[in-house]
This record gives C-alpha cells, sequence and structure tokens, in this order.
C-alpha cells in the first residue's frame, strides 16, 4: 500500500504551499501598493508613506493573521480533524497559527512553506518522556542557524538592496522574526504539548464527561463567529482605506485547499487505519494518533523537498518569477534542499521512540460524525474507488492552483481550462458516488437495486463527453476562420506540462484502481478513465501545437490539434455509448439468451402445461459475469419444511437472470406440482422467476384477446368427445 | 367457417401498412425538400446504422444456432424445414420491399412443404390411434401414449391462441393424425389457412424481432408528418448557423446563446422523428428474449440523455457567468492599465457582454428583429408540430419552451438602457441557466429512476409540474383508443402483447386512477403499504394466507408499463380459491397502478 500512500500525498504537496500563498494574497501586500504609488508625484508619495506603513502594519499584523487562523481552525473541526473538547485548546492552537501566519507575511513564500513544514515536524517527533525540556536550545541553534545564513545572504543579494533604511529594517525584522521563533520553541513548546496532552487526558478519564465536552463544543460559538467576525473587519478596513481590495478569488482558494488539504490528510490517515484493524478505541490515544499521523504519513522523507519545489513552481506561476534575480533563484533552491537535510537530521529521533508510538497507535475514532463522513468513508475505503477519489483531489488541487494563476497573471487563457476542470471533478464524483451507491442494498424504491448504476454513469459521461467533444469542434472551426495569435506561449507551456503530468497521475491511479475491482463496475470505470483520457490528450495536444506554433509562427496547428483531439475523444466515448446502452435496454446476450430458451423449451415439454405467456427475465447486473449480490427476501425464510428445501440452495446460486412468467396448465391438473416443475426448471439454470400458474380456462391480462377467440371459435365443440 | 376468414383478413391487413408505405407521391415542389430532408437525415442521424447493425447484427447467431439446434434432430427435421426458411428470411431482411417479397417466397416455400407433410406420416399413426381405443395394453408405455393422444387436442387448440409456445416434437405425430382424421370433414383449402399460423407466431415473438436499420426508419417515415418535421428541423439548421455567424461577426453574444438553444431543439426533434419512427416497428411494444420489454426503453434512454445534456448547458452557461464576475474583479483591480486588459480579456473569452449593448442600439436594429423572429416562427412550429404532435414519444424535454422564452427575452433587450441592458443580461442569463440545470436535474432523476427500474412515483400523482404529461399520456391512449376503433379485432392480435388492449382496458379505470391518486405523495412506500392493506382487506384473502410486505416489488420499466410483482403462501385453500385469489387481487391492483402487468405467485401449503 506505499503506492496508495504516494497517491494520497500527492494533492498535500500542491495544497498546502498554496495555501500559504493565497494566504497572503487575500490582500495585496505593501510592496504592491508602494510599487503602484511610485507612479505617482513624489511629493504624493511623501505623504502618503506613513499612512500605507501604518495600515499595512494593522492588516498584516492583526486582522489577516486572526481570519486565516480562525479559518483554519474551523476548516479543521468541520473536516473532523481535531476534537476541541476544551477551549484552552482551541485558544493554543488559533495562536500558533496566528504566529505562522505572521511568518509567512516576514519571509518569502518559499522560505515561510519549508520554515513552517519544518517547525510542525519539530513538534511532531518531539520527545515525550520529558516535557518539561520539549526541544534542546542547543538542537533549535542546529537547526536554524543555516536559516538565519541563507534569509541574510538572500537579503543581501537582492539587486533592489541598497543602503536606505527600509532594507535595513527588513533584515532587522527578519532577524528579530528568527529570534522570537526559536525562543517560543525553547520555551513555549512545552506549553503546547501539555495543553493538548493534557486536556486529552481529562476527557479520557470519564466518558460523561467526554459527552459533556461534545455537547459543548456545540455551544462553543468562538469556533464559526471568528472567521466571519475578522473577514468583516478586513472589508471595512478596505472600505475605509480604497487602496486596499479584498480579493474573493483568493479568499476562494484558500478555502479550497484549506478543504484538500483537510480531506487529504484523512486519506492518508484512513489508509492506515485500513492496514491495522482494531486497537485501543480511547480518546487518550487519539493526540498521539494524531501526532503519529503526521510524523509518520505525511511529513516522511523527502516531504519537505518535494513541498519546497512544489512551492517554487507555485509561485514562479503566480509571480513569472522566483525571486528578483538568478542568484537569489538559486539560494531559495538551496534553502529547499538544507531544510529537507536539517529535517533528515532531526528524523534520527523518531526512531529510537517507534516502540513507544505503536504502543500508543490505535484506530481514530469519529466523535463527531458527519452526514458526509459517511459518504468521504465509504469513497476512501472502497477498494475500486479510493484510487480515483485520491486522482479528484489532486485534480481540485489542481484546478484552485490554476484559479491563483490566472488571477495573478492576468492573462485569462486558463481560466476557462480551469472551470472546464471544474467539470471534469464534477464528472469524476459523478462515477465516485455511482461507484459507492451500487453497493446500497433494495429499497422501495429500488426493488431491484442500484446495480444498473455504475452502468448509468458511465451512459452520462459518455453524454457529457459527447458534450466536450462538440465544444471543442465548435471552437476549433471558430480558430480556423478568426485566429488567435498567443501571446503568453512559455506560460502556456509550463501550465499545460503540468496538466499532463497530474493527468498521467491520473491514468496511474486509474491503472492501480481498475487492478483491484473483478470488472463489476466495468462501465463506470470506462467513463471515468475516458474523461481523464480526454484532459491527457488535451494538453498533449496544447503542448505540441503551442510548439509547433513556436517553431512556425503558424497560428493553424492549435484548431488541428484540437481537431484531432476532438475526433479520438469521440472515436473513444461511441463504444461506450453502445454498450452502456444495450445494457439500459436490459438486452440479453447470447449465453443468457441460450439459458432463457433452455427453460422454456423445458417448460413446454412439462407434462400437464399447455403454454406460457409474458416471459420476461432480464440481467441482475450489467454486462458482468462476476458475482452478482443476493436479493434479500424474507420468503425462503417462511418455509421451514424439507419440501422447499431447494428454494434455498437456488436462492444461494445467485441468480444471473430475474423475471416473470405466467403458466397455464390443464384444467385436471393439480396447479402445486406444476408449480414446483416449473420452479424447479429455472432453479437449475440459476433464474429467480415469479410464476403465476393460471387454469386454461381462466382469464389474465396476458390472454385478454384469447378468450374471445376461443369462444368464437368453432372448433372447440369437436375437441370436447376426444376429452372425454 | 368463421377461422379461415379470420386468417385471410389477418393476412390482408398486414399487407396494408406496407402498400400504404409505398403510395406517398412527391410533387415537383416538394421534390427539393424531400431530397433536403434526406440529406439532411442522412447527415444528422450518421450515428444510427451503425447502432441499429450491431442490435440487427445478434439476432443472427441465435438464429442460426436455433436452426442448426433444430436441424440435428433428425425426427422433426421435416417439420421445423418451413421454419428454417423463415430464419433465413429474418437474418436477411435489409429492406421492407425485399422483405415482402422475401415473406411472399417463404409463404409459398410452407404452402409446398406443408402439402408434402401428410405423405411419410401416413403409415405409423395408425396404430396409435387405435391402441388406446381398444385398451389392449395397460402398461405404463401405453398409459404416456395414452395421454399425448388425449393432450393433443389442447395442444393444438393453445398453439394457435398463444403465440409464445412451442409445440413439442413428439405431439407432432398426434396432430397430424388429427389434421387426418380432420380430413374427411373439411375440403382442403381450410385446411390450407388453418394450417399455417402454428409455424409462424412461436418463432416470431418468443425468441426474437429483427431491428430495423436505416433503411427501415427511412422508407417507414410517415408522410406528410415526418417529412414536415424534418422541413422544421433543417431550416431550424439554417437558422441556427446564421444566428451563430451574426452573432459571431456583431458580438451579440446573446445570439450565440440562442444558437446553443436553436442546437438542442434540433437534436430534441431529431430524437422525437426517430422513436415516432421506431415506434412503428413490431420490436417497439413486443417484449422478446433478447429484449424482454421491447425497445421501448429507448425513449426513457433518450430522454435521460437530453436531460444530461441540459444539465451540460446549464453549467457551461453558468461558468460563463462566473468568468464574467471574475474578468470583473480583474479590471476592478487593475484599473491602471484597462486598456490593455481589456484588449486581452476580449480576445480570450468570445463571450464578453461589454461590448454588447453598443453594438446592439447602433445599427443592425432590422437585422436583430429579423432574425429573432425567424427564430421565433420556427421554434413554436418545432413546438407545436414535432414536440406536441408525438403519439408514443413521451420525451420529456419540451427544449422549444426555453428558446421561446429566450427570444422573447431578446425582443425586450434592446429597449433596455445600458447600464441596465447589462446587469440584466446577466440576470437573464443567471435566470436562464438556473431554470435549465433545475429542469434537467429534475428528469435525469426522473428517467434515471426508470432506467434502474425502480418505483416511480411521478405520474401516479398529481403534481402540478408534470400534470401536462400526463395529460398528454391521456390524450395519446385516446388516439391509440381511436385507431383501435377504427380497425377490426382481428388487426390486433398481432399486437397481443402491445399497449392497446392494456389500453382499451384502462381507460375507464384511468379516471378512477387519477381520483384516488388525488391524495397520494410520492412516496413508494406509502403506496406499497396501501396496496397491502387493500389486498389483505379482500374478502377471498383469509386469515390463513400470508403476504409480507418485501414480498411486494412493483418498479416501472418504461414510461407507461409498470410491473407488480407479489409472493403468497396459502395454507389451505383449492383451486378456485387460488383463482378467485389471483383475480381480485389482479383487480385491486389494477385500479390502484394503470397500465401494470401482473404477476402473482401463490405458494399452497
Amino acid at each position: 500500500m506505499n503506492l496508495q500512500e504516494l497517491l494520497a500525498k500527492v494533492p498535500l504537496l500542491l495544497s498546502y504551499p498554496t495555501i500559504i500563498l493565497s494566504s497572503n494574497l487575500i490582500v495585496p501586500s505593501h510592496n504592491d501598493l508602494i510599487s503602484r504609488a511610485a507612479s505617482t508625484s513624489a511629493a504624493e508619495y511623501a505623504d502618503e508613506k506613513l499612512i500605507f506603513f501604518s495600515t499595512d502594519h494593522a492588516i498584516r499584523l492583526i486582522f489577516l493573521p486572526t481570519f486565516v487562523a480562525s479559518s483554519f481552525n474551523l476548516f479543521a473541526h468541520y473536516f473532523n480533524f481535531i476534537n476541541y473538547s476544551s477551549r484552552r485548546k482551541y485558544y493554543v492552537l488559533f495562536t500558533a497559527i496566528y504566529f505562522l501566519s505572521i511568518l509567512t507575511a516576514i519571509f518569502h513564500p518559499i522560505q515561510s512553506t519549508c520554515i513552517t513544514l519544518l517547525i510542525i515536524k519539530l513538534l511532531t517527533t518531539a520527545d515525550e518522556s520529558s516535557p518539561k525540556i520539549a526541544l534542546n536550545f542547543k538542537t533549535i541553534l542546529k537547526t536554524f542557524v543555516p536559516f538565519i545564513t541563507l534569509t541574510l545572504v538572500i537579503l543581501r543579494w537582492d539587486p533592489s538592496f541598497d543602503a536606505s533604511s527600509g532594507d535595513v529594517n527588513k533584515i532587522s525584522t527578519s532577524l528579530a522574526a528568527y529570534a522570537l521563533l526559536i525562543l517560543t520553541l525553547r520555551y513555549a513548546s512545552p506549553l503546547i504539548l501539555s495543553t493538548l496532552s493534557s486536556s486529552i487526558g481529562v476527557v479520557s478519564k470519564d466518558t460523561s464527561v467526554a459527552q459533556h465536552s461534545i455537547s459543548r463544543n456545540k455551544r462553543f460559538p468562538l469556533i464559526l463567529v471568528l472567521p466571519i467576525f475578522s473577514f468583516v473587519l478586513l472589508y471595512l478596513m478596505t472600505i475605509v482605506n480604497k487602496t486596499y481590495n479584498i480579493q474573493l478569488l483568493m479568499v476562494f482558494v484558500f478555502f479550497g485547499c484549506l478543504s484538500i488539504f483537510f480531506l487529504s490528510l484523512k486519506d492518508l490517515f484512513t489508509e492506515d487505519g485500513n492496514q491495522k484493524k482494531g486497537g485501543q478505541e480511547d480518546e487518550y490515544c487519539r493526540m498521539f494518533d494524531i501526532k503519529y499521523m503526521i510524523s509518520y504519513l505525511w511529513l516522511t522523507r523527502f516531504t519537505i523537498l518535494l513541498t519546497g519545489i512544489m512551492a517554487i513552481v507555485v509561485h514562479f506561476l503566480s509571480f513569472n518569477e522566483i525571486t528578483s534575480s538568478i542568484k537569489t533563484d538559486l539560494l531559495s533552491l538551496l534553502f529547499v534542499v538544507v531544510a529537507e537535510y536539517v529535517s533528515s537530521f532531526s528524523n534520527k529521533q523518531p526512531d529510537s521512540h517507534s516502540h513507544n508510538h505503536a504502543h500508543h497507535h490505535s484506530h481514530l475514532t469519529d466523535s463527531l460524525p458527519l452526514e458526509n463522513e459517511s459518504m468521504f468513508k465509504q469513497m476512501a475505503l472502497n477498494k475500486d474507488t479510493r484510487s480515483i477519489f485520491s486522482f479528484l483531489l489532486l485534480n481540485t488541487a489542481f484546478m484552485f492552483v490554476q484559479l491563483l494563476y490566472s488571477f495573478r497573471s492576468k492573462s485569462l487563457g486558463l481560466l476557462s481550462d480551469s472551470l472546464h476542470m471544474a467539470l471534469d471533478c464534477t464528472s469524476l464524483l459523478l462515477g465516485l458516488i455511482a461507484g459507492v451507491l451500487t453497493k446500497k442494498p433494495a429499497s422501495d424504491k429500488f426493488p431491484f437495486g442500484l446495480n444498473y448504476l455504475g452502468t448509468l454513469a458511465g451512459f452520462t459521461n459518455g453524454v457529457l463527453l459527447l458534450g466536450i467533444v462538440c465544444g471543442i469542434f465548435v471552437e476549433a472551426i471558430e480558430r480556423i476562420f478568426n485566429p488567435i495569435h498567443l501571446h503568453a506561449t512559455n506560460e502556456l507551456l509550463v501550465v499545460a506540462t503540468l496538466g499532463l503530468l497530474v493527468n498521467l497521475v491520473g491514468l496511474f491511479a486509474f491503472d492501480h484502481g481498475a487492478h483491484d475491482h473483478g470488472g463489476t463496475d466495468n462501465e463506470n470505470m470506462k467513463g471515468i478513465f475516458l474523461h481523464i483520457l480526454a484532459d491527457t490528450l488535451g494538453s498533449v495536444g496544447v503542448v505540441i501545437s503551442t510548439l509547433l506554433i513556436k517553431l512556425t509562427h503558424w497560428p493553424i496547428f492549435d484548431p488541428i490539434a484540437s481537431l484531432l483531439i476532438g475526433s479520438l475523444i469521440l472515436l473513444s466515448a461511441l463504444p461506450l455509448l453502445k454498450s452502456t446502452s444495450a445494457n439500459i435496454l436490459l438486452r440479453l446476450d447470447d449465453k443468457k439468451h441460450n439459458l432463457v430458451k433452455s427453460a422454456l423449451n423445458q417448460i413446454s415439454t412439462t407434462p400437464g402445461i399447455t403454454g406460457y405467456t409474458t416471459p420476461r427475465f432480464w440481467p441482475t447486473e450489467s454486462g458482468s459475469s462476476g458475482h452478482s449480490h443476493a436479493h434479500t427476501h424474507s420468503h425462503a425464510e417462511n418455509h421451514s419444511h424439507e419440501h422447499h428445501h431447494d428454494q434455498k440452495n437456488g436462492s444461494q446460486e445467485h441468480p444471473s437472470l430475474v423475471g416473470y412468467i405466467h403458466v397455464q396448465y390443464v384444467d385436471g391438473e393439480n396447479s402445486t406440482i406444476i408449480k414446483k416443475r416449473v420452479e424447479k426448471i429455472f432453479e437449475n439454470v440459476s433464474i429467480k422467476a415469479w410464476v403465476q400458474v393460471e387454469p386454461q380456462n381462466s382469464t389474465c391480462w396476458c390472454r385478454a384477446t384469447s378468450m374471445n377467440t376461443i369462444s368464437a371459435n368453432p372448433n372447440s365443440l369437436p375437441l370436447q368427445p376426444i376429452a372425454n | 367457417m368463421e377461422t379461415p376468414q379470420m386468417n385471410a383478413i389477418q393476412e390482408e391487413d398486414n399487407l396494408s401498412p406496407e402498400v400504404a408505405f409505398q403510395t406517398p407521391k412527391l410533387n415537383d415542389s416538394d421534390a427539393s425538400s424531400f431530397s433536403l430532408s434526406n440529406m439532411n437525415a442522412v447527415g444528422n442521424v450518421d450515428g444510427i446504422p451503425s447502432q441499429n447493425r450491431t442490435f440487427f447484427a445478434s439476432p443472427r447467431p441465435s438464429s442460426l444456432f436455433y436452426s442448426a439446434k433444430e436441424g440435428n434432430n433428425s425426427s422433426s427435421s421435416i417439420i421445423y424445414n418451413p421454419s428454417f426458411t423463415f430464419g433465413e428470411n429474418a437474418s436477411s431482411n435489409a429492406n421492407i420491399n425485399e422483405a415482402a417479397l422475401m415473406k411472399g417466397k417463404g409463404n409459398e416455400g410452407r404452402r409446398q412443404s406443408l402439402k408434402y407433410i401428410p405423405a411419410p406420416k401416413l403409415v405409423p399413426p395408425p396404430p396409435r390411434t387405435r391402441s388406446p381405443v381398444r385398451g389392449i395394453s395397460p402398461d405404463a408405455g401405453s398409459s404416456k401414449r395414452s395421454s399425448m393422444t388425449l393432450d393433443s387436442p389442447f395442444n393444438f387448440t393453445t398453439s394457435t391462441l398463444q403465440p409464445h409456445q412451442q409445440t413439442p416434437p413428439s405431439s407432432a405425430a398426434s396432430r397430424t393424425s388429427f389434421r387426418k382424421g380432420h380430413r374427411y370433414k373439411h375440403s382442403s383449402v381450410s385446411m390450407n389457412f388453418f394450417q399455417e399460423p402454428e409455424v409462424k407466431i412461436p418463432l416470431n415473438i418468443a425468441k426474437s424481432l429483427p431491428i430495423p436499420d436505416f433503411n427501415d426508419l427511412l422508407s417507414n417515415l410517415p408522410w406528410p408528418k415526418a417529412y414536415i418535421q424534418l422541413s422544421i428541423a433543417a431550416l431550424q439548421i439554417f437558422a441556427c448557423l446564421i444566428t451563430f455567424q451574426v452573432g459571431h461577426l456583431y458580438s451579440w453574444s446573446n445570439f450565440i446563446t440562442l444558437s446553443h438553444f436553436i442546437t438542442y431543439d434540433i437534436i430534441g426533434s431529431l430524437v422525437i422523428i426517430f422513436v415516432e419512427n421506431l415506434s412503428q416497428f413490431q420490436v417497439w411494444f413486443t417484449g422478446t428474449i433478447t429484449f424482454p420489454f421491447g425497445l421501448n426503453r429507448i425513449d426513457v434512454l433518450l430522454s435521460f440523455a437530453l436531460a444530461v445534456s441540459l444539465c451540460f448547458v446549464g453549467l457551461d452557461l453558468l461558468f460563463h457567468i462566473i468568468e464574467e464576475f471574475i474578468v470583473l474583479f480583474v479590471e476592478s483591480g487593475s484599473s491602471l492599465t484597462n486598456n490593455h486588459d481589456h484588449d486581452e480579456i476580449n480576445e480570450q473569452i468570445p463571450h464578453s457582454h461589454i461590448a454588447n449593448a453598443n453594438d446592439s442600439q447602433n445599427e443592425n436594429i432590422t437585422l436583430w428583429y429579423s432574425i429573432l423572429m425567424i427564430n421565433l416562427v420556427l421554434s413554436t412550429l418545432s413546438l407545436y408540430k414535432t414536440f406536441y404532435a408525438n403519439k408514443y414519444s413521451n420525451l420529456k424535454t419540451k427544449n422549444p419552451i426555453i428558446t421561446i422564452t429566450y427570444t422573447a427575452y431578446l425582443f425586450i433587450y434592446p429597449l433596455l438602457l445600458d447600464l441596465l441592458s447589462s446587469i440584466s443580461d446577466y440576470l437573464a442569463t443567471l435566470v436562464i441557466s438556473s431554470l435549465i440545470l433545475w429542469h434537467g436535474l429534475t428528469i435525469a432523476r426522473w428517467t434515471s429512476t426508470v432506467l434502474l427500474m425502480g418505483f416511480s412515483t411521478t405520474s401516479l400523482s398529481n403534481s402540478a409540474l408534470f400534470n401536462n404529461n400526463d395529460s398528454t399520456d391521456t390524450t395519446a391512449h385516446t388516439q391509440q383508443v381511436e385507431s383501435k376503433a377504427a380497425k377490426e379485432k382481428p388487426s390486433v392480435r398481432p399486437r397481443s402483447m402491445s399497449s392497446l388492449p392494456i389500453a382499451t382496458k384502462n381507460t375507464k379505470i384511468r379516471k378512477t386512477g387519477f381520483l384516488n391518486s388525488a391524495g397520494f405523495t410520492e412516496n413508494p412506500t406509502t403506496i406499497k403499504n396501501m396496496i397491502k392493506d387493500q389486498i389483505e382487506r379482500l374478502s377471498e384473502f383469509k386469515s390463513r394466507y400470508i403476504l409480507n410486505y418485501d414480498d411486494i416489488v412493483i418498479s416501472k420499466v418504461n414510461f407507461t408499463l409498470y410491473v407488480v410483482l407479489i409472493k403468497i403462501t396459502m395454507k389451505g385453500g383449492s383451486d378456485d380459491d387460488e383463482l378467485m385469489l389471483r383475480l381480485a387481487i389482479d383487480k385491486c391492483i389494477q385500479t390502484s397502478i394503470p397500465t401494470c402487468e401482473t404477476t402473482i405467485d401463490i405458494d399452497r401449503i
């Protein structure tokens, strides 16, 4: 299952740096405003500088961190990641995220990403045996001296650096931030760890206390009120000072990536929960369990390195640069490498405590279940759909990255592509929900179960693919007559290549997912696969056409690539539509057709039976001869006689066909014997049938016109003497 | 005396539709439209032949297998030679005209083969006939022969009355001997007429029916209704292209949106024409082994597909609105470089509305209104000539209503002010897309329940939204009754499994059903409980009988047909009690659920 962990971890690599970057961009930074104000006259600049500075400080140090920290806690609570059993826990976590948010504002986003990950790793791998001295002063200094050096060198080598007071203040601010960070880790980390541990300990002593804390948690309004209040304050601040603008799109991206972040973490934890079943259902082990999960599942070897690289990529996409010069670019990359090295150095500590963590490991208990929770668990636990679910998270994370990029770069070529990716996520979600709902038992509304839901989802995906193909064709024809000159081809290449990588991960996830299931959801998986393939071909087409346009400067290659891609998608979607249509029409294949014919032949040759009407039999599952779900009928339980023993055996054989038939018998025969014979015939060929036995002379809706014919037939008279 | 006449009338009635299809004549003025319709039909319905061929190719292996299987049985090879001939005709059915010729040849072959049947069987039957009369041998073999001889008259009768029965080969000799005895009382002409149905009907219905291909569909287009519908669709295609081109030239994004709606109207029209044409064939109504409920479910499947397409269109429009809002944010955020961003936005988002208000009010107002008028007329024609004029197609997406609504809005659009036009355009597109999404989701949820063999209770209740659909169904059934009244009773026999007798039977019950269903909710559990209580309150239902809630299975298999499956356990009771109980339950269910097929499985302990 190491492969599955890798799939579940990829969305984390992408969503975490996007969270840090988008949280800073909710309100434009001071440097952006200064660069804009530089275009005004120097006289106004001298006057407005002081006003901007104080307002920017208020936003940066008070309002924005409050909003970020409270939103983080709100999402953690909503996704049931942290159980707030006491208010003190909320305050401690709130304060921690608050200061981390300030750090992200002071440092460069790439450095912020690496430093915050390292802090989390240090805290989760701290020694538990001596809580009073959680982190050694010497260890902290060893950890942060390289970062301090690199930060100062990067600031010094910045081309915009000069001897003016502003930049010297920037260096002083960074040094002060590092000093505050070191002191906090040295003296405040015991408080953090003891708060979390002691609050858990208090709860575990008494079950009624736990229930009381749950009920009290519902009356804890700060979780919901504080984000709204801080957002309103931010909004009022921007109204008062018209220079600032809240970027609602960045708020949307921030919330979306928080969702992806917590969903991906739960995906990882569910995976580990599968491997180790059972265990202690104790709340005391919950906190240690979370720390164990974070240190052994998320922040494993090379995680900080990969996340740092992702941060560099995201920053490049958003600002078209990493830093202002090539020297500082290399230094930032060195910063990422040093962060990984330092973390691997500190990684030696958990090895000596692995036996302790294994002792405290237990399955996650959800004391606050939600309705979404059950659907999420079914998606994540189902072997067929969990790989696709991980890919859905990755796809959604990449969609938010594209939104971020389309906003920052102001070249809106990828805005519609991002929305198109939202449509693909909807399609993936449709397939996942169908895969989960197929397992539901029969109900009053669906007496034959939802076995055909996968086929219906495949058909729906086929129809959506046809719509996408039509859109591609129309756009391609439009571009043939009205060519568009592409300007930012480099950016288009980068984003298309990233999209290609994301889709290749999706194809890989599909192969991994298809390896497990036995073909029950064949059409459903095929529909999902075609959507991923369509996106992959789209990315390949964009890359090739962009390269050709750069070489030849002919814009005709773009519509030609679109037409080819649309044709390929169409050719792959039509067989899916045909097979799903045939299955939904309840068509029998040759094997089942001969099965029914054999049964009908036996019925017609049974003595005492004069005929049959309305033989309607259809497959219980669509298009698969694998295992079928047994229909739960309590009818068999009512017969305790040995006489009906065969019927029970028949129901256990998982019939491949289900249907009904009306059988007519001669008037002198015993209807019970006739019925038993017919049922025996159907049991032998694994058909579940409702059988209605009728005397030949009786009336029925299935022979509404035959009675008139019989009564009008003069030949009925000479037949009677022979019968006598 | 009456039997041969009925058969003769039936044969004539079979031939008359083909003759009717061959008689339509094209006037000189209609020749161009006819060829145009053919071209459009070929171009637009290009995917249908491959699908039909796929369906049509599937019966061939089973047919060959059946022929081979029967050929192996040497004792019945002479008897089933006509069925082999008929199978070849069915497999090679490529055209209605050719099918008619082949059917004629098949009939001739059958008559010739039937003439030779008595000859080889003349010697063995007399001893078998004599032995039960004398009663000399009392052993088991003699009793078996005796029972089969006694059964032969009834087998003979049921084979003519029940098309699904397959004649056992061992009783062929007995029937031959019966015909031999019967021979002395009637003329040879009546014997020939009397023999034909027993060979034809079981092979036709029990296994599979030929699925029409593209040429069959083309040759069966009813004149002049289908040609008018195809002409309207062709005109709409031209109007759609013109609207799209004009909208693109003048940056009228409303016209591009309107062309999207017209495109879906055209697709809906073609689907209705296809379903109406396919419903003329027997395979539509009659259930076979391969398709247990016929091809009638294609109607539900196509309604579901069009509903999904509607959702796709609604989502597409919503995403365009979201793009517009994001563009507004970006423009307001960067007011310094407004010109550069504005040009870039216009280049990359073709649905931008900013340049729209100026163009629509300056010039081209005549072009605006003339194109809208043409589209309004064509949409109205499409709505009343195609979407409301169908008998069998119950397509639930009435697309032209959306197009007409949007066109009416566009008539008012130039009268608004510059500022209001931008806001109202957003609001109108938002309302239209929300309406489309909601409508598509509602129909998709409904049709998906039917496709999953669920118990869809929508048509059982008087919901305000779908009341028109129920009235449409009632009108369709009334037309069926009227068409039935115009024909004679023997013509109904080939469609004994169709909805015609069900419609006849349930026309009166439907009125009662509406009154009863006035107070129902759309909850399947409620209806099931109600049916269970009604059954248990019947006088024929004794306290010793057992009916569990889980043993009642109700599902809807297409737009008009319900299936009710019930299992009951009787402790004690005779055959008459069983019969009376079954008839009473059947009547009770018919009152609650119109147009349903009931199967009551009664176990007697």
